[in-house]
């Protein structure tokens, strides 16, 4: 409860501290809206120069997207301490944290809320109400509440190789660039459903890192469609909760990078 | 040596060291045309007649994946730290013109990266992912001129974002739209001859697309003599218009110039 308290003390310092440069804060989410929207014209250019892509049409492929990206964009905004942690590590900073008779995570997260990284979950979310509206899936309860479970469960996820990342950084003390293969290379793959690509690719994102379980088959309930992987339809109605027990396996990992934590002594 | 020449040669050396880098940026890249070139299979599954067939697709996929650091992703990092810290004041000193100093560097910039990262991509996309080498070698020698073309096409916007720099101070802004317009535009997302017929001829003028379809027409051999001037005529005529503009830019930027800091 404490660390609660504490956890929203810091965010709405950092919050405050990203609104005094109001011009620049606009700029860089209007920006970060246009960056990341574009991938969506690459979407709408393929599926109206195909019309289908096997049996997915555009506005079942915006269910994919939109929920991608609201998940990362919501990560990113959230896990950002833990993106950027390598230079904590290789200032030496992190030494102050373990001093401070606090929770460590709470006091990483709470270094900096994104607030730019709105740009990315908006253009996510237009083309999702877009998609939905065209689908008529918002009218039922059920789906719009599975739909909110696979955006938080894809945040999670995301959040969960953030921290993976964060913790390799205790060893290789640089940020590993390959992580982004699975963060950013993950958005790109889940954009189009998973069933498109090959064996031993889809097996590494369903069961390596369960990025099928956020989108893929959640998208399958939603959409009341028949998957061709031959996975049950209700699996989709719990499979978001994998993205969590990721995220909560990544902190596991992260406890025992913090205790065999060796300071760059700078 | 000419100055201009050495500044090249000396950044080239100082940039092939990260060698590191270029290894991360060679796996990212790899991953990235694997999942493109299933994306793009999936696709052309149920209709294979395009404007483009699968194979030409995936050679396209693969020549924007070798040329990817070639791309004016951000202005001059350094250019940025000295704008902000004053030290702006000593290049101003320096006894050569600044426009070239910030064009030159910005190419040796450009070129090391894709000359580290391009030749593994080439190698293991060519031997086990279906980037073909054309058979006519005048061809491949045709796609390396249109891309040094490309390349100057990049160091010349990569110039113009350092400059406009010096009107923003914090780089927000043009810096990050204006490379996001050149990566859809330039056809690394969709390559160009797939999006809508109505499109092609403004696509085709933008000067984006020197910097990867017109390359790449020339590899797979679809472009006669005539035609591959033009494409060379087109790429100068952009390359001498941001030139002239980034020239003008900072001619008025050194005039009302701040430094700042102490």
């Amino acid at each position: 409860m404490k660390d609660l308290r504490l956890y929203f003390r810091l965010v709405s310092v950092s919050i405050k501290s990203q609104m005094e440069y109001r011009a620049s804060f606009l700029m860089t989410s209007f920006g970060n809206f246009l960056l990341t929207g574009i991938d969506f014209v690459g979407v709408w250019v393929l599926f109206s120069r195909f019309g289908k892509l096997k049996d997915w049409s555009l506005p079942e492929a915006a269910i994919l997207y939109g929920i991608i990206n609201m998940g990362f964009a919501l990560s990113e905004a959230v896990f950002r301490g833990f993106d950027t942690f390598d230079r904590m590590v290789k200032s030496g900073d992190f030494d102050r944290v373990l001093l401070r008779p606090r929770n460590t995570v709470i006091q990483i997260l709470g270094q900096e809320l994104q607030m730019m990284r709105i740009g990315r979950f908006s253009q996510g979310l237009a083309v999702i109400l877009w998609g939905g509206l065209k689908l008529k899936i918002f009218f039922s309860i059920p789906c719009l509440a599975l739909l909110l479970f696979a955006i938080l469960g894809s945040a999670a996820l995301f959040s969960g190789l953030f921290v993976l990342q964060a913790t390799l950084s205790f060893w290789t003390i640089d940020s590993l660039e390959i992580v982004n293969t699975v963060t950013y290379g993950g958005v790109e793959t889940a954009q189009f459903p998973l069933s498109i690509y090959n064996r031993w690719f889809r097996g590494f994102f369903t069961f390596v890192i369960p990025l099928a379980c956020i989108n893929y088959f959640p998208a399958h309930a939603i959409l009341g469609k028949k998957d061709v992987l031959g996975y049950p339809e209700f699996f989709g109605w719990v499979s978001p909760f994998f993205g969590f027990a990721f995220l909560w396996f990544c902190f596991k990992i992260w406890e025992f990078g913090v205790r065999n934590y060796k300071s760059t002594g700078s | 040596m000419n100055p201009y020449l050495s500044i090249v040669l000396t950044r080239v050396k100082m940039l092939l060291q990260y060698r590191v880098a270029a290894l991360a940026g060679i796996s990212t890249q790899l991953f990235w045309g694997l999942i493109r070139v299933m994306i793009f299979g999936a696709f052309y599954e149920k209709s294979g007649n395009q404007t483009l067939t699968f194979s030409e697709c995936v050679i396209y996929i693969w020549l924007g994946q070798a040329i990817f650091a070639m791309f004016p992703w951000y202005p001059d990092h350094e250019i940025q730290a000295m704008v902000r810290s004053g030290n702006i004041a000593y290049e101003l000193s320096r006894p050569i013109d600044l426009y070239w100093f910030w064009f030159f560097r910005a190419f040796a910039t450009r070129a090391a990266p894709t000359l580290l990262r391009s030749f593994p991509i080439f190698l293991i996309a060519g031997l086990f992912f279906g980037l073909k080498i054309p058979s006519d070698f005048s061809h491949l020698l045709g796609w390396l001129i249109a891309t040094l073309g490309g390349l100057a096409l990049s160091a010349s916007i990569s110039a113009i974002l350092s400059i406009s720099v010096l009107f923003t101070l914090n780089g927000d802004g043009v810096t990050k739209l204006f490379p996001a317009v050149a990566y859809i535009f330039s056809g690394m997302i969709v390559p160009l001859p797939l999006f809508p017929e109505s499109w092609q001829l403004f696509l085709k003028a933008l000067p984006f697309s020197a910097f990867l379809d017109a390359p790449f027409k020339i590899y797979i051999g679809k472009v006669s003599n005539d035609e591959f001037l033009s494409i060379l005529a087109h790429q100068a005529a952009w390359v001498l218009f941001f030139v002239f503009t980034g020239k003008f830019l900072l001619n008025r930027a050194v005039r009302r110039i701040t430094v700042q800091g102490g």
